[in-house]
């Protein structure tokens, strides 16, 4: 039975596919939205539908970031943290928002049950404001006091005169395993990752 | 429509079979209540979160909920107390759980067998789990482990509430890349170290799990809790595996606690356990498992 990998298309994929199948060179094509050879199969799918195909058990594992996993907290096996896709999940505005005392602070945000969470352990009303991307655009154009969102570089928050206000939580890539398929998957799962693990520090 | 009545059809005759193996095996088919108090639910129940059940006020100001979990709800309608002997049940039957707006139900079919000795009740278990598999012929994994290990465990190492609360997230979610480090930062000694991992790892022979415990000096304090899921050895008709890190969200296990896997399905096909009847003083052990999930793997 072969493994079935979700990775997500992009450069968190890209990293992904050297760690795990170097060195196989990547046959990623925009149209091509998976490879075979004898051992495993990739699906290349959309970052935020990599949970679903584990999920649904037609990927054994998959590969998102950490902050993707919180968000949606599904019920799978965290397997293992990789050494690349490090990022931080922020609170960012302009240097002036004063964000602890304005109740109903307009947040808007790609992670709203984070965002959720962040604010009821600091006990404070917010009014949530759900968008699917360009995220900094929100308080510049007035939309959002503050935004919540992920941070590599800081270069976009920069470019639009925002600045990190606080740091929520740090997040790496992330293999997962749908909890079924993990069982009977085991051994190549493991294979694997033992694999990967020593052509990274070869 | 026609797929629709196929389907029903299909379910009934699951449904028939499951009752007949049921029957066969002396269990009596009950319905349980709908609703159950409150109160009474989140005594059984301390350790849920409550906050996707359906809550109703009845005219005197009694506030029920709609039957979040089918073993507490068979309890409720039994009375039973040990004193009356042993007692087999099964039911077919929905709990009920709000997603979001929407009222959903989930309908199972499960076997209880109250006042069971151990290890006799596990035996019992094991050989209705083996006739299930000589009549429906699935490729399964079972996952065994055992209430009281974790707390064991948690109590051999001192951690206070906020290890034990890392120390079971980090092993839930099997991130043993992190918890090997966290563990380090414990100060631990190595054969306490040695003891987790080896009862957190996958094992496939008790025999092999034994020889390793006694090496480390632990056996006696684990020997009970492997004589009851020894029983498990003879699920002939299923991979076993005794994974210890597994545990419930339901809190009412005390013993043994199983979750069985079919190929070529993403979620658990059946899961029960040895649990408390805390109202009623005594103990149960069972399973369930439903009838959409056994139509998925079984064509």
């Amino acid at each position: 039975m072969k493994l079935t990998i979700a990775l997500p298309k992009g450069r968190l994929g890209d990293l992904s596919w050297d760690y795990l199948l170097s060195p196989l060179n990547n046959p990623f094509d925009e149209r091509k939205l998976s490879f075979e050879n004898e051992t495993c199969q990739v699906l290349w799918v959309k970052p935020s539908d990599v949970i679903t195909y584990v999920m649904a058990g037609i990927a054994d594992i998959g590969i998102v970031g950490q902050d993707t996993l919180d968000e949606s907290d599904p019920d799978v096996y965290r397997l293992k943290e990789l050494p690349f896709g490090a990022c931080q999940l922020v609170l960012a505005g302009f240097e002036k928002t004063d964000t602890a005392l304005k109740e109903g602070l307009k947040v808007a945000t790609k992670y709203p049950n984070l965002t959720k969470k962040y604010f009821k352990n600091k006990q404070q009303s917010i009014t949530l404001l759900p968008l699917q991307g360009s995220v900094e655009l929100a308080p510049v154009v007035g939309l959002s006091d503050v935004i919540v969102d992920i941070v590599e570089t800081g270069s976009t928050l920069k470019a639009n005169g925002l600045i990190i206000l606080d740091v929520i939580q740090d997040s790496k890539a992330i293999v997962f395993a749908n909890k079924a398929r993990y069982r009977f998957q085991l051994e190549a799962i493991e294979s694997l990752l033992l694999k990967a693990e020593r052509n990274s520090h070869a | 429509m026609a797929t629709w009545l196929q389907q029903q059809s299909r379910q009934t005759e699951l449904f028939k079979t499951l009752l007949s193996m049921a029957e066969g095996l002396d269990y009596t088919l009950i319905e349980p209540p709908y609703f159950i108090d409150y109160d009474d639910f989140r005594n059984d129940q301390p350790l849920n979160d409550p906050k996707d059940w359906i809550k109703l006020s009845n005219p005197e100001g009694r506030l029920l909920v709609l039957r979040p979990d089918l073993t507490t709800s068979v309890m409720d309608q039994l009375q039973w107390k040990p004193s009356d002997g042993p007692l087999k049940v099964s039911y077919y039957a929905s709990t009920f759980y709000q997603d979001k707006e929407r009222l959903e139900a989930k309908k199972e079919f499960g076997f209880e067998f109250f006042n069971a000795p151990r290890p006799e009740g596990e035996r019992h278990l094991v050989s209705t789990l083996n006739q299930f598999n000589q009549t429906f012929n699935l490729a399964l994994i079972c996952e065994v482990s055992h209430a009281q290990v974790l707390p064991l465990i948690v109590s051999l190492a001192g951690f206070n509430s906020e290890q034990s609360a890392t120390f079971k997230t980090l092993l839930k979610t099997k991130a043993f890349d992190q918890l090997k480090p966290w563990l380090l930062n414990q100060n631990l000694s190595t054969s306490l170290e040695s003891l987790i991992e080896t009862l957190t790892e996958p094992n496939s022979s008790l025999l092999t799990l034994k020889n390793k415990l006694n090496g480390l000096g632990y056996l006696d304090r684990f020997e009970s809790i492997l004589k009851s899921v020894e029983p498990f050895e003879s699920f002939q008709s299923a991979t076993v595996v005794f994974d210890f890190s597994g545990m419930s969200t339901w809190s009412y296990y005390s013993g043994v606690m199983f979750q069985i896997y079919a190929l070529n399905s993403p979620k658990v096909l059946i899961k029960g356990g040895r649990y408390v009847v805390k109202r009623m003083n005594g103990e149960a052990i069972g399973f369930s498992l439903t009838l959409d999930d056994l139509m998925e793997v079984s064509g």
